[in-house]
């Protein structure tokens, strides 16, 4: 839309000058004349124009580039797959579902292909080499469907899969490569079953057992009849379980002991007759605190018989013992409130046998498959898993003891891989539409209204987009300090040529020119500048995104990290965009630096008289006053309300406006480094006062600005600044070598102060940026511990068990693991599962929710530290709250951020809120953390459980000193190999985003070394055009005994001059800025204020070596000047 | 008085632009005495100025030779001549051709500071040199800040702060008003009096030619005559150190 708007706007400016030049041919001759006399001339200006639209260009392509790589990597991933049909956690859900959807003719006539299947996760390992893999992806496939998803492709050719046997598998290359499999081995596979998000419908029944002689009864017992300890109960299955859970008890509630020699049997008989019963033998019983016999009823299908049950309690027992029964029909709960609600309801029982059940805790199944290929890409490439194994529907629903059941059906849209995406609005509508009369069709199935369409390609291209716009916008902040240095060296090209053309301008106003037709005639000049400067501009950017795209792709050869190389893709408007945008810039300074041009006085242009330091005229007193006063109350409103941003503006405004104001009764010379001699001062005071302000969230954007502006204020101050350079040509003068030369070197710099103060502007804000960039880069690198909490290795496991202990193969040297923990982990990509004072929480990494659960067993090894507690407790403190104090929460750092990614957004007090479908649970955050590595909120296990009783597990292990993390996460994996577990040592990994962080901190330095090409491009513009100027004074030079040397030492010193003050200025406001943004924002997260001097010294070193290198040729022509033919020159 | 500083014999200087070729000075033999005034005059384009840059050593002749104080210029090096010209030579231009960004101390002070001058003496000596051509009150002052005359008297001033043996002045009065000329003319030779320089003018002015002691006619690149002005040469041995 920006673009189109810049287009139009690029054709409008076009229009109307092309109408001006109509009207006006002599003047667009004369311009057009003047822009082809000294070819070499243009040349540079153009090269010097066009700066700014290259990064704008250069920004625009790396962003469409980036989009292009992610929509890429989409296609890739996701292949012919268009949409997906399944539910949230990948539940299973019946076949007779995926039939409906098939079957229907709307969908078959739609779609090119259909499948289902079945994803999920297994550990592997191939006995043959003896080789593991932990997670590994299982993908079961419908070998008729999936064919309509290509083939897998094999070195031995394309595989449809069809002739697939059973207990045969193939697997991808990723895989083949981990376990170093060959065709024919068979892998071991180890997984747990699927489970439904399973909640019990409770019913207690109580009772008493009557006393016998239980001696003179053994087991089996004898049917009810004959015996006196029997009770009956009736119990009502509702429709819809999947299997039952009845828990019998003795000696509860009254918690009397269980007499010894205790019997039980429990007998569940089904409407159909049916019965299952469970028998406890004597001593069994002993502890009556907890429940006694277990009696799991699974159906033969997938559910429960529905109806009139009959419950037999039978006993032997010597006295008579009250008992407890607890039903449990198990009912999946697919919908997030009901499934709280239910939760609830078991939390006010004693449910940790129930738990067993509904969360899914088993021992790990094992399987094996053969290997009957080995695919490299194709459908195989399907999803993107590295590591998998593809096997038949009918072996994985056996496997996973899910007949009739898949957990993912797969649609691939008429056309092709790219534009099939384009069809998702249709499939959708269609897919919902079938569903929702299948859903009609089954009031019974829990399942199915949480069956739900995903279109899958478009959200992914979508993000594609948005982080190629991300990229784009990226970019284009940090260049926009390039731009705007780009922009200075228009504003200074263009003084510069209007300098040179005085008395040539003199001669026209003479002539009966007037003002309007000056501008008009540096406009039609400046136009073609501008056009030709925006089309060099724009594909000089093209070529620097194409670099960048390489360099990118190199980082990411040598990384090894997997990720496909960043095609170069400048989209269809780059070019358009990237010319109207630079076009459009170059044309707007243009227009205002010749407006400043035009205003010569006749005489003293022809005459090359200097103009002299010119007094406002009386109307800017008017104007100026009033705004002077506007920006003094705001100023002083500011400072009451603590406003940063009308801190930092509101003085400038007051500046402003007393420079109009003043500027009728003072000299500029005078009033301009007073004035930003003041506001320098006063800036540099409000780095150190923020910190008083309660309100500074809008600083991390207004606090570079004000860097800006501090940096043009003490360049405007230095620029004037007379006896400064004397004093350092007179010191400079002591040095032999440059007794002759300082006096000149530091004068003309002075002299041309317009000149000086423009360059000198753009050298420092370059280095004022990238110096920025280096200081605030370096604060973050502190030590990986701090954001582990001390913890050495973290794990997951592929398998759910519910000890890890119980699956060691005791590989590991106990004598290195000082402490083992056990987290709870929730986690969720609904970025809206949790807000905090009613917005989302900036995260930067995955974009995901965590929940931790701990308990206080994990509070005692634990050092993640707070950096901010509620109430100014201890971290300890803080920590024991959240066990005494229900609706306490304790965050990780990125959750003191906001979606704009502002730090200290949140803070200790606030609110946070986890999102449950309609239903909110509030929490008061106690606690913020430093660390960012554990990204999410923590609670206490308990609680954690019973909100998300499918929590998976986090391992985290701390080492004793000298432990290598990194081994001992080798031998983790391989002692618990059957459970599947990924161990990382936490610290490395930490490392590794701490080096991630870094490159992308270089990469924005190298394209904010654009602005250093600007700079040094200017200095050698302005070095060009003085050498040009001064022909007539460098050959008095030599007349007077000045040698060559002297002269080319005269230039450079010239130069080392304005790069040295220029750098100066870049670095002591980069140092004042990030020592700002430290005081008010890093301070408190206890990383010292360091500026990296080596790296600083390294920045100055190469901007005054390319410096040198772009002054090097106008310097070597000015000592080349033949005295006598300078001397005699007149351009 | 006989002894010659500047020789010139059979000079010649072809301008080459292109296709262009232009013999600015054709054969020019000239001997300039220690001590005198010698006059260029003629009209425009006959080579005066070509002529002032071939003897002073600030262009390079295409043919003859130049000495200068018995050395040939043509076997000096670039950074020989440009000693040269140092040590032994100031200029004064129709132009001025002062540094614009310098004091007219600073002005002056660069001649002896290209010499090596201590800078605490060659300030001094500036300071001595301004107040003798009577601008000892603007010192500080940046040649914008003063008259044309001015200008010219600190260039005279620089000109002869490092006590050249020869000053070389390309229409002096060129830029100023007839009785600012006048003024600068006296100047002239009161310097040429008092100090004993030589002085090679060029001029258009027939007056400022009379008041030399020898008048050198060009015409199309050659000297069409020399003749006597009214000046009075200096008794050199004065000056002799």
């Amino acid at each position: 839309m920006l673009g189109a708007v810049l287009v139009v706007l690029a054709l409008l400016v076009a229009t109307v000058v092309g109408i001006q030049a109509a009207r006006r041919p002599i003047l667009f001759r004369m311009a057009v004349r003047t822009a082809l006399r000294r070819p070499r001339q243009t040349a540079t200006v153009v090269a010097g124009l066009m700066i700014g639209t290259a990064i704008i260009s250069a920004a625009l392509v790396a962003g469409q580039s980036s989009s292009s790589a992610i929509r890429g990597a989409v296609y890739d991933a996701l292949g012919p797959v268009d949409e997906t049909v399944r539910m949230d956690g990948l539940y299973f859900f019946d076949q007779e579902l995926q039939d409906g959807l098939l079957d229907d003719p709307a969908v078959a006539a739609y779609f090119d292909a259909a499948a289902p299947n079945i994803l999920w996760q297994v550990a592997t390992d191939n006995p043959r080499t003896d080789l593991f893999e932990p997670g590994v992806q299982l993908v079961g496939f419908d070998p008729d469907l999936d064919v309509g998803f290509g083939d897998f492709e094999t070195e031995r050719g394309p595989l449809d899969g069809r002739d697939l046997g059973a207990g045969q598998a193939i697997a991808t290359q990723g895989l083949a490569d981990k376990l170093d499999l060959r065709v024919g081995d068979t892998v071991r596979l180890a997984y747990t079953l699927p489970v439904d998000p399973l909640l019990p419908e409770l019913t207690v029944f109580g009772g008493t057992l009557a006393g016998s002689d239980p001696g003179s009864i053994g087991l089996p017992l004898p049917p009810a009849e004959q015996n006196p300890a029997t009770d009956v109960h009736a119990l009502t299955v509702e429709p819809g379980a999947t299997r039952a859970v009845f828990v019998l008890a003795c000696g509860i509630p009254e918690q009397v002991d269980c007499p010894a020699g205790t019997r039980l049997r429990l007998t569940a008989t089904d409407p159909a007759g049916v019965a299952t019963s469970i028998e406890l033998d004597a001593g069994a019983c002993t502890d009556c605190g907890t429940p006694s016999v277990f009696l799991n009823v699974t159906p033969d299908g997938p559910r429960l018989p529905e109806g009139a049950w009959t419950l037999t309690v039978q006993g032997a027992v010597a006295a008579n013992v009250p008992y407890l029964l607890v039903a449990a029909p198990l009912h999946p709960v697919y919908d997030l409130e009901a499934f709280q609600a239910r939760v609830q309801e078991l939390a006010e029982l004693d449910r940790d046998a129930l738990d067993r059940f509904a969360s899914g805790f088993g021992a790990p199944e094992e399987e094996t498959v053969r290997i009957a290929a080995v695919t490299t890409g194709g459908r195989g490439d399907q999803f993107d898993f590295d590591e998998a194994l593809f096997v038949p529907l009918a072996d994985a629903q056996a496997m996973l003891e899910r007949p009739d059941q898949v957990n993912l059906i797969k649609f691939s849209n008429p056309g092709g891989v790219q534009d099939g995406a384009e069809g998702t609005d249709d499939a959708v509508a269609l897919l919902n539409a079938t569903l929702e009369s299948l859903r009609a069709a089954r009031p019974g199935d829990p399942a199915a209204p949480h069956v739900l369409v995903n279109p899958v390609k478009q959200e992914f291209l979508e993000l594609a987009d948005d982080a190629g716009e991300l990229m784009t916008g990226l970019l284009i902040f940090a260049g926009s300090l390039s731009i705007l240095t780009g922009l200075l060296l228009i504003i200074n090209i263009f003084t510069m040529l209007a300098e040179e053309r005085r008395a040539e301008l003199g001669m026209a106003r003479a002539v009966g020119l007037s003002r309007r037709d000056l501008v008009g005639l540096f406009l039609f000049e400046g136009s073609l500048y501008a056009v030709a400067a925006a089309l060099v501009g724009a594909l000089l950017g093209m070529a620097l995104a194409f670099l960048m795209v390489v360099g990118v792709n190199q980082v990411i050869a040598t990384q090894g990290s997997g990720f496909p190389p960043i095609p170069f893709a400048p989209g269809p408007d780059a070019l358009p965009v990237a010319f109207s945008a630079g076009a459009l810039l170059t044309f707007a300074t243009i227009f205002f630096a010749s407006r400043r041009q035009s205003r010569l006085n006749i005489v003293r242009a022809i005459r090359q008289i200097e103009e002299p330091d010119k007094q406002g005229r009386p109307w800017l007193l008017w104007v100026g006053a009033p705004l002077a006063l506007v920006g003094a109350l705001l100023s002083v409103g500011a400072w009451i309300a603590g406003q940063f941003s009308l801190i930092v503006f509101a003085p400038l405004l007051m500046a402003l406006g007393l420079r109009m104001a003043l500027a009728t009764r003072l000299r500029r010379r005078v009033l301009d480094p007073a004035l930003a001699g003041l506001l320098a001062v006063y800036y540099v005071a409000t780095i150190f006062l923020i910190g008083t302000f309660d309100n500074v969230r809008e600083a991390n954007v207004v606090g570079p600005i004000r860097g800006v502006l501090l940096t043009l204020a003490v360049v405007v101050v230095l620029s004037h600044w007379e006896a400064g350079p004397r004093w350092m040509g007179r010191v400079l003068q002591r040095a032999r070598g440059l007794r002759a030369v300082a006096l000149p070197s530091v004068a003309y710099p002075q002299h041309k102060r317009f000149r000086t103060g423009m360059t000198l502007a753009m050298f420092s804000l370059v280095i004022l940026s990238i110096g920025f960039f280096s200081i605030f880069g370096s604060l973050f690198q502190v030590d990986p511990a701090r954001h582990t909490g001390g913890f050495d290795v973290e794990a997951t496991a592929t398998l759910r068990v519910e000890s890890l202990d119980a699956y060691d193969r005791g590989l590991v040297d106990d004598s290195l693991v000082r402490s083992q923990h056990e987290l709870l982990d929730h986690s969720t990509f609904d970025l809206d599962f949790i807000t905090v004072d009613g917005e989302r929480t900036g995260q930067f990494g995955p974009p995901m929710h965590h929940v931790y659960g701990i308990d206080r067993a994990f509070l005692e090894s634990q050092e993640f530290r707070l950096l901010w507690t509620l109430d100014d407790l201890g971290d300890q403190e803080t920590y024991e709250r959240l066990f005494t104090e229900p609706g306490t929460i304790i965050v990780s750092y990125p959750y003191s951020t906001n979606e704009q990614g502002q730090d200290l957004a949140h803070e200790v007090g606030e609110t946070l809120r986890m999102h449950f479908g309609d239903e909110t649970r509030e929490y008061t955050i106690i606690g913020i953390q430093e660390q960012f590595h554990f990204r999410g909120v923590w609670l206490p296990s308990e609680e954690v459980d019973g909100l998300f009783p499918q929590a998976d597990r986090l391992y985290l292990w701390d080492l004793q000193p000298g432990a290598d993390a990194g081994a001992v996460a080798k031998d983790l994996e391989r002692t618990h190999r059957d459970v599947g577990l990924d161990a990382e040592p936490s610290q490395e990994l930490v490392a590794e985003e701490q080096e991630t962080f870094n490159q992308i901190l270089t990469a924005m330095k190298l394209f904010l070394g654009l602005g250093l090409v600007v700079g040094v491009l200017s200095l050698g513009i302005v070095t060009s055009r003085a050498v040009l100027e001064r022909r007539q004074e460098i050959g008095m030079l030599r007349a007077m005994g000045f040698t060559r040397r002297q002269v080319r030492r005269v230039f450079f010193l010239e130069v080392t001059f304005i790069v040295v003050l220029g750098a100066l200025i870049g670095i002591a406001t980069s140092i004042i800025v990030t020592y700002g943004l430290w005081f008010a924002f890093i301070r408190e997260l206890q990383y010292p204020y360091a500026v990296p001097w080596s790296e600083i010294g390294w920045l100055l070193a190469v901007a005054y070596a390319v410096a040198l290198v772009a002054t090097a040729a106008p310097i070597l022509r000015a000592a080349r000047v033949a005295p006598a033919e300078a001397l005699r020159y007149v351009e | 008085m006989d002894e010659a500083i500047v020789q010139a014999r059979r000079v010649t200087k072809v301008y080459e632009t292109g296709r262009l070729r232009l013999e600015a000075l054709k054969g020019i033999d000239l001997d300039v005495r220690r001590g005198e005034m010698v006059a260029v005059v003629g009209p425009s384009g006959c080579g005066k100025t070509t002529l002032l840059n071939c003897l002073s050593g600030l262009d390079d002749v295409t043919s003859g030779a130049v000495t200068l104080e018995g050395k040939d210029l043509a076997t000096l090096a670039d950074l020989e001549r440009t000693k040269l010209r140092s040590r032994r030579m100031g200029f004064v231009f129709q132009s001025f051709n002062l540094l614009p960004v310098l004091t007219a101390l600073e002005n002056v002070e660069l001649p002896l500071l290209v010499a090596g001058v201590d800078p605490r003496v060659a300030k001094r000596r500036s300071q001595e040199a301004l107040e003798r051509v009577g601008l000892g009150g603007h010192v500080g002052h940046k040649p914008r800040e003063l008259s044309g005359g001015q200008q010219q008297r600190v260039t005279i001033a620089r000109s002869l702060v490092n006590e050249p043996a020869i000053v070389w002045a390309d229409e002096p009065t060129g830029n100023l008003d007839t009785e600012t000329g006048q003024e600068i003319l006296d100047l002239l030779h009161e310097l040429n009096r008092k100090q004993g320089q030589t002085y090679v003018i060029v001029t258009h002015d027939d007056a400022i030619a009379a008041s030399c002691h020898r008048i050198v006619h060009m015409e199309s690149g050659r000297i069409r005559d020399i003749q006597e002005g009214q000046g009075q040469p200096v008794e050199l041995a004065a000056f002799r150190r």
